[in-house]
This record gives C-alpha cells, sequence and structure tokens, in this order.
C-alpha cells in the first residue's frame, strides 16, 4: 500500500496523501454507481474515515486502490439499499434540448443518455460494469472489489451489457417522439 | 439500435473515465472527513476522560467509606475445678426413614447442652456443643 502507513507521519497526515492520490477514483466510481454527487460526496466521506480507521491493519506492501475499490462498492451499495429511489429519480438529464437522431447526437449527449441508462440496471450489474468498462479494471479485479467469483462478474456484465443497449435503445426511441 | 448506434455508446461508456469532478468538490470531501476523523477523535478522547474519572470515583468512594469495627474479643471465665461434670446425656438416636419413601429435608441437629453446676446454686453455666464441636 503506497503511503497508508508513513513512520513519524500523523496518522490524518498520512490520509491526505491517500486521499489527494485516490480522490478522483473513489468519487467518479461513487458517482457512477449512486447516481448523484450528494450521495457520491458522503460515500467518498466514508470510504476515507474507513480507509484512516484501518490503515494500520492495512498490509503497507499493497496497493491501496483494489482495497478502496471493494469499499466504494460496498459504501455506495449500503446507501442505495438504504434509499433505493434516489438512483434512478435523480439520476441526471440529458442536455440535449433538440434531440435528433442518435448519429448525429455528440459525445455530452451519449454520456447524458448513459448516465440515466446506468440508473436503471440492478445495482450489482452496475457496479460490476462501472468498475469493468469504465474504470477499466480486470475481470478478477472487478470480481476481488465485489466479493464474487470471475464466472459471476462475465455473467453481470454480459447482462447488464445487453440491458444497457435495451435501456439505451428505449430512451433514444422516447427522445423521438 | 443498431450496431453502430452501440458501437458509439459504448465508446461513450468507456470515455466516461474522462470525467472529471471540480477541485473544490475533491478539496470539500477531504476537508469533510478530516473534520469528521477530528471528531472521532475528540470524542475518544472524551469516552477516555470519563472512564478514567469514574474509576477513580469508585476507588474515591470505596476509600472514603467507613470500615465495620472488629467484634470485641470474648473473655471466657475460667470453670471452678470443683464443679462436678454432670452426666453427658445420651445422644439422640437418630430418625428412621422408611424404604422407598421420599427423602425428607435435613433438619438442623439440635447443639448439645452441658451445664456446670457451681457452689452457688443460682449460677449455672451451660456449654452449647454444635455439630462441628465448636463453642457457641
Amino acid at each position: 500500500m503506497t503511503g497508508a502507513r508513513r513512520t513519524g507521519e500523523n496518522g490524518a497526515t498520512a490520509l491526505e496523501h491517500l486521499m489527494v492520490a485516490h480522490q478522483r477514483q473513489v468519487l467518479m466510481t461513487a458517482l457512477r454507481i449512486t447516481g448523484n454527487m450528494q450521495d457520491a460526496q458522503g460515500a467518498s466521506q466514508e470510504v476515507f474515515f474507513r480507509l484512516f480507521r484501518h490503515q494500520a491493519r492495512l498490509d503497507p506492501d499493497r496497493e491501496v486502490g483494489p482495497w478502496l475499490y471493494r469499499v466504494t462498492v460496498n459504501v455506495c451499495l449500503d446507501l442505495l439499499r438504504k434509499r433505493p429511489h434516489l438512483g434512478l429519480e435523480s439520476a441526471p438529464e440529458p442536455r440535449d434540448a433538440n434531440p435528433g437522431p442518435e448519429a448525429a447526437m455528440d459525445l455530452d449527449g451519449r454520456r447524458s443518455l448513459l448516465h440515466r441508462a446506468l440508473q436503471r440496471l440492478p445495482e450489482k450489474e452496475r457496479a460490476a460494469l462501472v468498475l469493468r468498462e469504465i474504470e477499466g479494471l480486470s475481470t478478477r479485479e472487478v470480481a476481488e472489489a465485489l466479493g464474487s467469483s470471475e464466472t459471476t462478474v462475465r455473467s453481470q456484465i454480459s447482462t447488464a451489457r445487453a440491458r444497457l443497449r435495451e435501456i439505451c435503445t428505449g430512451l433514444m426511441q422516447r427522445r423521438r417522439t | 439500435m443498431n450496431e453502430r448506434e452501440w458501437l458509439s455508446m459504448e465508446e461513450a461508456l468507456r470515455s466516461l473515465r474522462q470525467e472529471e469532478a471540480d477541485a473544490e468538490t475533491y478539496a470539500a470531501v477531504r476537508d469533510r472527513t478530516l473534520a469528521r476523523i477530528h471528531a472521532a477523535s475528540g470524542r475518544r478522547w472524551a469516552w477516555v476522560l470519563a472512564a478514567a474519572a469514574g474509576v477513580i470515583l469508585v476507588f474515591g468512594a470505596a476509600w472514603l467509606m467507613p470500615r465495620a469495627t472488629p467484634p470485641a474479643n470474648v473473655v471466657v471465665a475460667p470453670v471452678p475445678a470443683a464443679a462436678p461434670a454432670p452426666p453427658v446425656p445420651a445422644a439422640q438416636p437418630k430418625p428412621v426413614i422408611a424404604r422407598g419413601s421420599r427423602p425428607k429435608q435435613a433438619r438442623q441437629p439440635e447443639p448439645m447442652k452441658i451445664q456446670f453446676l457451681t457452689d452457688d446454686p443460682d449460677i449455672v453455666i451451660v456449654w452449647l456443643v454444635g455439630e462441628e464441636g465448636d463453642l457457641e
């Protein structure tokens, strides 16, 4: 773990270094799983607070990234289980005010549509897809983060991609009508 | 959605990785996390201090409580040598318990009573001997 336990340094200072190094990873993953920035910020605080409490127990020779992914997913899924309505209702609306044919949709429009579609996926499938396709983790790393087998993760990702395509198709048809 | 459209969607999906939050958002997360850590640390010290104060109070109270005074020694007057020893009464026969009957609760045996007669007819020394043979 890089810098998780620095001798002679205050625990909070060491944590600050770690937060700066991993803030994008934690916050953006939380944002894609929870679907809104407020929840993503709350989840990120919880993740880093847990990191502070577990600092001494983490292996200093291992990267902290995979541990952070695992905790981020757990915190976000807990949050969504407590407040399951938040994901869908607070999904960002597409910015494209004049919807045209999907081929003409710019990258921002497609991203916006994908944000909405992601929030309609089941939570575990969404987490698997976010880690694999957006964060670029390997199947083994995703399995570690989710506490599942690689076979389960492959199945989840395959199902999630098929569902995402269906959802995107539905959303684009709605935009046309 | 045709294949070409889906490919462009997949490309957009992967490009989500390049999205960034603004610096203020990251700073807010860091600040709130550190504030929470400091608050938790303060609470932990408060608990430690409260526990220490509780221990001090308990020990202080125990120290200040009045201690029970030990019982005064009993002085037994010597028995006059001239006193004739009275006959020891025969031991009471044990009650016979019928076989098959339920065992009754053991009764407390009555202490053996020995009377010493002195020259003075008004003075009689009574010696109660318990089950263990101790003086009562």
